[in-house]
Parts: C-alpha cells; sequence; structure tokens
C-alpha cells in the first residue's frame, strides 16, 4: 500500500470514527438550534483541518514528487 | 457592435450557472439542469473543436490601439459571480431541507412559473450534481480575481471558500506560477498520471504549499502556528458559513449533499490544471516559457466559457493582466477544448492515446535539450515504452 493510499485510509477511519461518534451522540438530534448548529460546525472544520494535515503528515513529502509515480 | 459581442461573449458560462440556479429553484426534474447543459456543452466542444472551422481570435484592440474588453464591465460580471454563487448554494440548502425533513419551504409560484416541492432521493442526487458542477465551472472567476490585490483577492477567497478550497488562491500565484512545469508544483500532472490521482495529489499539495508557507512565515514573526494569522487556517474557516448552512438545515443528510458538492467543484479545478499543462516538463531553474502550456485556440466554446483561461501561455507569461488583454501567442495546442478532453480524460486509457501523439511532437520540436532528458526518462516512468523519447533512469 502506497503512502498517499494510507494517507486516504487514515483520513476515511479518523473522519469515519469520529462521525460514527458524533453521530450516536445524538449531535445531530439537535441542529435546528442555530448556536448549537454553529458550534457543531466548528466541531466539523476542526475535523477537515485535522484530516488535510493527516495527509500530509501520512504521505510525506515525496508523495508530490514524479519520481514516485512509476 | 464588435464591441458589444466581444464582451458579451463572456456571459456563456454566467448564464449557464444562472441556468442551473434556475433549475434548482423550480425543483422536480427541472435539478437536472447543470448535468444536462454540462453534457450538451461537451457535445458543442467536441463538435466546434473537431471542425477545425472556428479558430477564436482573443478579445483584442481597435485601430487604436484600445482594448475592446470593457474593463468596468467585466469586472463587475466576475464580482457578480459571489451572490450568484451564494444563491446556487442556497438553492441546493432549500432542496436539501424539503429532502431531509419532507416539509414543504416556499412559494408555489415565481414569474407564473409552478414550483416543485417535495425532493425524491433521485433529484436531490441531481441537485447536488448540477450544483457542484456550475460551482465547479465558476471557480474560474475565482482563478481570475486570484491574481488580483487588495479586496477583490479577498473576495476570490471566499468565492474558493463556498467549495472549501480557499488556499488555492496563495498555491496558485504563489507556487503553480513560479514552478511550473516541474515536480515543485503540485499543480502541474507528470505523464502517466491519470486525473483521479492528480485530484488527490494537486488538491492536497497545494494545501500543503500554504500549510509549509505559514509555517515558516508565522515561526518568522514570533506567532504560534494555531493563530487567527494563519491563513491556511482561515482560509478554511472562510468555508464555516457554508458547513454551517448545510448542517442547520438538514444534518447530517446536508452534511452529505455538501461534501458532495465539494468533490465535484474541487475535482473540475484540478481538471483544468491538469489540462493546462499535463505532462509538459521545464527544468528547474529555467525560465518559463511559451511552450509550458497548452494552449486552446480552436474552440470558442472553451475560450467564451473558460474567459479565455485556454490562453495558458500568455497568462503565465504575464499573470497579473486581464483575460480581455491576453493575446495568440503560438504556444502549443492539442487542438481541442476544455469541454471535449473533460469527456476524455475521465477515462484513462482513452486520455493516454490522445496526448501520447502531441507530446511527442512536443519533446521533439518544442523541449529543450534538457527538457528532452527529462522527458525521456518520465516517459519510461510512466511505461510509455513505444514514445520515440524514452530512456531508463540512471539510479
Amino acid at each position: 500500500m502506497s503512502k498517499v493510499q494510507q494517507a486516504l485510509l487514515a483520513i476515511v477511519a479518523f473522519t469515519g470514527v469520529t462521525g460514527f461518534i458524533l453521530y450516536t451522540l445524538g449531535v445531530g438530534d439537535h441542529h435546528f438550534n442555530p448556536l448549537w448548529a454553529l458550534g457543531t460546525s466548528i466541531v466539523f472544520l476542526v475535523i477537515l483541518l485535522i484530516d488535510v494535515w493527516m495527509f500530509f503528515a501520512i504521505s510525506g513529502e515525496d508523495a508530490f514528487k514524479w519520481d514516485s509515480e512509476a | 457592435m464588435h464591441k458589444f459581442l466581444v464582451n458579451i461573449r463572456y456571459f456563456e458560462t454566467p448564464i449557464l450557472i444562472f441556468a442551473t440556479l434556475v433549475g434548482l429553484v423550480i425543483g422536480g426534474p427541472w435539478v437536472w439542469t447543470g448535468v444536462v447543459l454540462l453534457i450538451a456543452s461537451i457535445i458543442i466542444d467536441w463538435a466546434t473543436s473537431a471542425s477545425k472551422l472556428f479558430h477564436c481570435e482573443p478579445a483584442g484592440r481597435d485601430e487604436n490601439g484600445d482594448l475592446y474588453g470593457i474593463d468596468w464591465f467585466l469586472k463587475l460580471m466576475m464580482w457578480v459571480q459571489y451572490p450568484v454563487f451564494v444563491m446556487l448554494q442556497l438553492a441546493l440548502v432549500w432542496r436539501v431541507y424539503e429532502f431531509a425533513t419532507g416539509n414543504s419551504f416556499g412559494p408555489n409560484e415565481i414569474f407564473g412559473i409552478t414550483i416543485h416541492h417535495g425532493v425524491t432521493g433521485w433529484e436531490m442526487f441531481g441537485a447536488t450534481v448540477s450544483a457542484g458542477i456550475y460551482m465547479g465551472l465558476g471557480i474560474m472567476f475565482g482563478h481570475e480575481l486570484a491574481h488580483t490585490k487588495g479586496p477583490t483577492f479577498v473576495l476570490a477567497r471566499w468565492m474558493m471558500a463556498l467549495s472549501g478550497i480557499a488556499h488555492f488562491c496563495y498555491a496558485h500565484v504563489y507556487n503553480h506560477h513560479l514552478e511550473l512545469g516541474c515536480e515543485d508544483d503540485p499543480a502541474t500532472s507528470p505523464r502517466g498520471r491519470n486525473i483521479y490521482k492528480h485530484y488527490l495529489l494537486s488538491h492536497f499539495g497545494q494545501s500543503r504549499f500554504l500549510y509549509v508557507m505559514e509555517q515558516q512565515r508565522l515561526k518568522k514573526i514570533g506567532v504560534p502556528f494555531i493563530s487567527w494569522q494563519n491563513r491556511w487556517i482561515r482560509g478554511y474557516a472562510m468555508s464555516l458559513p457554508t458547513i454551517f448552512m448545510f448542517w442547520f438545515a438538514a444534518g447530517w443528510i446536508g452534511l452529505g449533499v455538501m461534501i458532495g458538492s465539494w468533490v465535484i467543484s474541487a475535482f473540475e479545478l484540478e481538471v483544468l490544471n491538469y489540462l493546462e499543462h499535463y505532462g509538459l516538463i521545464r527544468e528547474k531553474g529555467q525560465p518559463i516559457d511559451y511552450h509550458h502550456s497548452w494552449d486552446v485556440a480552436e474552440s470558442p466554446f472553451t475560450q467564451w466559457g473558460f474567459i479565455e483561461i485556454g490562453r495558458q501561455a500568455d497568462h503565465h507569461d504575464r499573470g497579473e493582466t486581464h483575460f480581455w488583454e491576453l493575446e495568440d501567442c503560438g504556444a502549443p495546442d492539442t487542438g481541442y477544448g476544455y469541454y471535449a478532453m473533460l469527456a476524455l480524460l475521465l477515462v484513462p486509457p482513452a486520455w493516454e492515446r490522445f496526448i501520447k501523439p502531441r507530446l511527442a511532437d512536443w519533446d521533439e520540436n518544442r523541449a529543450s535539450e534538457g527538457e528532452r532528458k527529462i522527458a525521456a526518462r518520465m516517459n519510461y516512468l510512466a511505461g510509455w515504452y513505444d514514445m520515440p523519447l524514452c530512456d531508463k533512469p540512471i539510479k
């Protein structure tokens, strides 16, 4: 498995697990409450930032090198 | 009259975006308007490109040397796209609210046109794809504004943030335009890479560029990485209103629809990057030249619809020049428009069959000696053993 595939797998796993936890905690039950929706939107934004950062960290600089295409 | 026609032709995409918005508002089967328009665009682009009857002239100048493009008019057209995109997104939010809750909401008639209420799963899918397609095609206005400074650059960031890609504005100007054609530019696709892999590597590569740039900049001025001064974090935070809207209106389903539209629009941005420089090579340290970009001169439908973005070579020579000032400069040309090539690259073997002879011609007639050596190595790495230049790299 290439570094890029590992990074993608990690993103799917992390997002899936955190999403499942939030779902079972019932955060979606109150999404019509504007303040609650804003707070949880910030949580989703942080998850997005962690996802992107994980791609950089796991795939590494070499993933972007042309020689790694072979 | 000529001046009027030159300016009005750039309304091709804004009209298609508006038609997609109207389709989403009317509802029912009309939510597929964006998908139908894209398919029609591909067919028209193929027909006009393949016929070779329609060489597309730049906007150009009159006999006094004055530009035909009207500065304030075309700038206004670009600025107005932002509220149009917001309305397109709000229309999608409205539809996903109706879908997720089963509640009808809003008028039954607008200007005598019946508004369909109630959204089926299939219609929700169509609405998401349609909105994603035209949010993505609208990114070209964000691209144009990203080459400006001050408030219009910030507007470009907000425009891109609607699709979660505000990092593009910095990465495009400070990375792609300086490092084009070599591996330091994630937006240039090497030979043999398919669009799906390029989508990932270019998208994350551009974000990574801004991440590293901010890491170094903030360290230099003694500010912690996690701060409001971090333009990488701020770019993603600019997407917060979009996340909030979808989540507030429709919960988890809304979030899924938002991600779907983001994936499509970000994919289209990377399709443009892919088509503009695919397989072209520049030696590190050598100046960027006209032969490092693919131009599109045989497709008026692409040139007008993509506001002359197909004059890539001149755009890379004069990055801050407005699109209506760009000239034809004899750059390499695949002979087909972006819509036509989009249909090809979705099937990677078909794309390779199309592009390999054109790259072989580039290697022979356009590349420098140093570029030819790199091309031979890249052809080998791509597994293109039938290319005239193909050498096993020396480890």
